[in-house]
């Protein structure tokens, strides 16, 4: 299906599991590669990004599983801080237990 | 160096002119495959000079071919011989 660049100004992004992304801003483009490379996405919703002080985030095309009315990606599991550190619940405890071996 | 990413909001309203120099217009708009994300057609404000006649047109629109994109920076410049009208 072909579209207008424009068209994707303001589209609502969710995942395949129904859950709300964010706004498409602007659109990334490779001029060589001739496609588009990313999303940019505003208004995240912070329970799938951790985008902190950020205002937005470059989502990749490749993520992109239909365009329509909304916009349908990929359901990703949080990228973020917190994951890096390990498992988000856990989280709290394991900076403790490390405070706590540094004193002794 | 050129730079091979750049925000769409950006390229409207660019310039676009042939290798040749020839003015063709201000980029309205790029049409994609909404599938694979290819960019496939640049939609142009033709230049009020020029001929239009030849073009893929729509809505006072001309439709030019995206693979003829040369380079990008402060205009956009297209391979003249890619984009020359059917005589």
């Amino acid at each position: 299906m072909e579209i207008e660049l424009s068209s994707l100004y303001g589209q609502d992004i969710y995942t395949d599991r129904g859950v709300y992304v964010g706004k498409i801003e602007d659109v990334n483009v490779d001029i060589k590669g001739r496609r588009i490379a990313g999303l940019v996405v505003k208004n995240i919703n912070p329970n799938v990004f951790d985008v902190g002080n950020k205002r937005g985030i470059i989502i990749p095309y490749r993520w992109v599983l239909a365009i329509g009315d909304i916009v349908l990606i990929k359901h990703v599991k949080q990228r973020s801080k917190s994951k890096m550190k390990g498992e988000e619940s856990e989280d709290s405890e394991e900076e403790k237990s490390e405070e706590s071996s540094d004193k002794e | 160096m050129e730079k091979e990413r750049m925000f769409a909001l950006n390229l409207s309203f660019k310039e676009v002119m042939d290798s040749e120099g020839r003015e063709l217009g201000v980029l309205h708009n790029i049409v994609i495959d909404a599938r694979t994300g290819i960019l496939t057609e640049l939609v142009v404000k033709p230049a009020s000079d020029l001929d239009t006649s030849g073009f893929k047109k729509e809505n006072d629109y001309i439709f030019l071919p995206f693979d003829a994109v040369k380079s990008v920076r402060d205009v956009i410049v297209l391979d003249s011989e890619r984009i020359r009208p059917r005589a």
